[in-house]
């Protein structure tokens, strides 16, 4: 059983080795995708142990996750867990969070900060924007889904190879992955798990961005359900 | 603005977001460059709806023909979009060229490999 955990960062030298170091415990693979960091991230990530993986400028957080896909994909790994190099997950977590996926319970596992008594809730705005999408999604998939832009998530060697076709979005992959995922006919359960405040660095959802973003979700969404037939063939897109 | 004009607006503002929609299906458009193309289509249906927004416009700018408030507004959009490509044109020549010299040093890298062994 081969695992992978999976570490996108951009500019995350402050954290980042705390968040490897943790992770490692949990598991021996662990590989950074760096994101074009003009800090030394990709220096602290390789003396932290970790396999580092480079993209030669920023090419957003989609991208960055699916370059680590691909590398699991073309080594052959069987599961792959992805958490944030900000520190915002508790790499503590990651053994829950992957027990319905290695019992074979679901496809893919997400994290939730909902779920988890006395964690920390994020700011005012973003909460609205998570409770706005969790409503959408959970009203099309039929299942409640508390934290669909949650980064932290476990996916096994299915999920895998259904990202590795041209389904992948490049910049926001959430709530419009999570639909086109049950569309697809994949098993999607949600862990309660343990996040902690942003430290320091703005968040990548803030001013014209989040704009951007709220359009850029609600389009892709559109697109999802007007493919759910293509979708449920498992027709590449 | 005579019914026909606005029919054919109508027609062309419909066409062009099911256009832009159909090549993102399609992955012939990449969903950030899409935005600005539904905008454009937004406006178009919006002024052949309520086409007294071009005479209002013409008002406040003190035009005595309407019809060139709506090409004067055309002709900054497309100053705007090109502008807009020529900037994102001028990111993707720099990577490009990135690219370009880390594959070449990657291949040479790997040829002295080849040759040391």
């Amino acid at each position: 059983m081969k695992i992978l955990v999976i570490i996108p960062a951009y500019n995350e030298e402050e954290n980042i080795a705390r968040v490897i170091s943790q992770a490692k415990k949990n598991t021996p693979n662990v590989i950074v995708i760096d994101d074009g960091s003009t800090d030394n991230t990709v220096k602290i990530a390789g003396l932290s142990g970790a396999k580092v993986l480079s993209h030669p400028f920023n090419l957003g957080y989609g991208s960055t996750l699916l370059t680590g896909y691909k590398y699991a994909f073309e080594k052959g790994y069987d599961f792959v867990i992805q958490l944030d190099a900000d520190g915002q997950h508790d790499p503590g977590s990651i053994k829950k969070l992957f027990a319905p996926i290695e019992n074979n319970s679901a496809d893919i596992a997400i994290g939730s900060r909902f779920l988890e008594q006395g964690g920390y809730h994020p700011p005012f705005l973003r909460k609205i924007g998570i409770s706005l999408f969790s409503v959408i999604v959970s009203r099309i998939i039929r299942q409640r889904i508390t934290d669909p832009t949650s980064g932290f998530q476990a996916i096994n060697k299915k999920v895998i190879e259904f990202y590795n076709s041209e389904f992948f979005p490049p910049d926001y992959p959430d709530a419009d992955v999570l639909i086109g995922l049950h569309f697809a006919g994949f098993r999607i359960t949600e862990v309660g798990v343990k996040m902690y405040p942003k430290q320091g660095k703005k968040s990548m959802h803030s001013g014209v961005k989040s704009i951007y973003y709220l359009f850029k979700m609600f389009f892709s969404i559109f697109l999802t359900l007007i493919q759910k037939n293509q979708m449920k063939r498992g027709v590449k897109l | 603005m005579s019914i026909e004009v606005r029919i054919l607006s109508i027609i062309i503002g419909i066409s062009l977001m099911i256009l832009i929609v159909e090549l993102v299906r399609r992955r012939k458009l990449r969903e950030e460059y899409s935005w600005m193309w539904l905008c454009l289509g937004g406006l178009i249906l919006l002024f052949s709806f309520w086409p007294d927004l071009v005479f209002l416009m013409a008002k406040l700018l003190n035009v005595t023909i309407p019809f060139l408030t709506l090409l004067l507004l055309a002709i900054i959009l497309l100053f705007v979009l090109n502008l807009y490509f020529s900037v994102k044109l001028s990111i993707m020549t720099r990577q490009i060229e990135i690219l370009a010299q880390k594959l070449a040093i990657l291949e040479s890298f790997t040829s002295e490999k080849h040759e040391s062994k």
